[in-house]
């Protein structure tokens, strides 16, 4: 059987910024995974953000579950937001972060990504958006809610092949 | 399966991201949805050529937003056990312990709308071990209630014997058209 898992695109950061775009996504995949390996520079910073093909519309929507090593546990929603959300937006150490999105050509569905990110030393974080559009996802624009990343900062695009 | 390193796990060595081997995830099947929707998704005849499973895909129920179950080997018994944590913009958590399924994967109601997940099966072929599984769930219907959830589920199966057969089963309802799950193989 053929192999799958395919990376598509690395971004490293050689100087500080607050967006990362993967642009010319091809539409032979299944799903797509980013896996970010991002520190921010500004204490500030709460989350990673991503947009869709450019949309800034009121067409997102978010909810999250949240564990800090107090009880209990935090969850939260967002409804009719301008992006969907992952990631977190740590200081001290470059934190990871794992944002499947499912179906991502598939002109018949809304797109729904699920992620898994840690913020190292502060909490763990699972967020569910979901873009209320059936329209094939040809980009993907990550950006920090606030100040910069820091150099060394990765991200980097798979794309999942189902047979 | 791009495996990452133990090091850039842990957040450090953020240059050491690597695929271990680009061979080492295959798709084994994937089942869509027609225009009549179905009473559940199956794998059978699973290979006994991978280290674990995993299935991957998009679910949306015909009538309400429930978790749908997952069997092995149509096993139907009292043999499974599933804790999870769900968020709604509040935190449930809750136990299933014995049933005759573990929760696995949400499948959400509202229109367009598909609820997601990962299900990650380990060891799947292992004779000396029950089995586990380890889901990532979530839908988000525009709404705080009636859809938007996200989940993380833990499951055992009170069996050692190898899986050759997963169904997937919605708590209510039907799984709609354009429902589509894919099952995945990971060597070791």
């Amino acid at each position: 059987m053929p192999s799958t898992y395919e990376p598509i695109q690395t971004t490293t950061l050689s100087s500080a910024i607050d967006n990362v775009t993967f642009s010319s996504i091809p539409n032979t995949y299944t799903d797509l995974v980013i896996v970010a390996n991002s520190k921010n520079v500004t204490s500030n910073a709460n989350y990673l953000g991503f947009r869709y093909n450019s949309d800034s519309g009121s067409n997102y929507g978010y909810v999250y579950l949240l564990g800090s090593g107090t009880s209990p546990a935090v969850s939260g929603v967002g409804t009719g937001t301008t992006f969907g959300r992952y990631g977190n937006g740590s200081t001290a150490n470059f934190e990871v972060s794992f944002l499947n999105i499912f179906n991502y050509a598939n002109t018949n569905v809304f797109k729904t990504s699920i992620s898994q990110s840690n913020a190292v030393a502060n909490y763990a974080i699972s967020y569910t958006s979901t873009w209320r559009s059936t329209s094939a996802i040809t980009s993907v624009q990550l950006f920090t809610d606030a100040g910069n990343w820091a150099i060394g900062s990765v991200f980097t695009l798979y794309g999942i092949k189902a047979a | 399966m791009p495996l990452l390193t133990t090091q850039s796990a842990r957040g450090f060595g953020f240059d050491k991201y690597e695929l271990l081997s680009s061979n080492s995830y295959e798709s084994i099947q994937t089942i869509t949805v027609g225009s009549t929707s179905q009473a559940s998704i199956s794998f059978t005849s699973i290979p006994s050529t991978y280290t674990h499973l995993q299935v991957r895909g998009i679910l949306r129920s015909t009538t309400a937003t429930g978790t749908a179950f997952m069997n092995f080997n149509g096993d139907t018994a009292n043999n499974y056990t599933t804790h999870y944590i769900f968020g709604d913009g509040t935190i449930g958590v809750g136990a299933i312990n014995p049933h005759s399924g573990m929760y696995s994967a949400l499948a959400n109601n509202a229109a367009s709308t598909f609820a997601v997940c990962v299900i990650n099966i380990l060891d799947y072929k292992n004779t000396n071990k029950n089995k586990v599984m380890l889901s990532l769930s979530g839908g988000e219907s525009n709404t705080n209630s009636g859809g938007t959830y996200d989940e993380i589920l833990s499951g055992v199966w009170e069996s050692t014997s190898a899986i050759n057969r997963i169904d997937l089963i919605p708590a209510a309802g039907n799984f709609a058209q354009y429902s589509s799950l894919a099952l995945y193989g990971i060597k070791g």
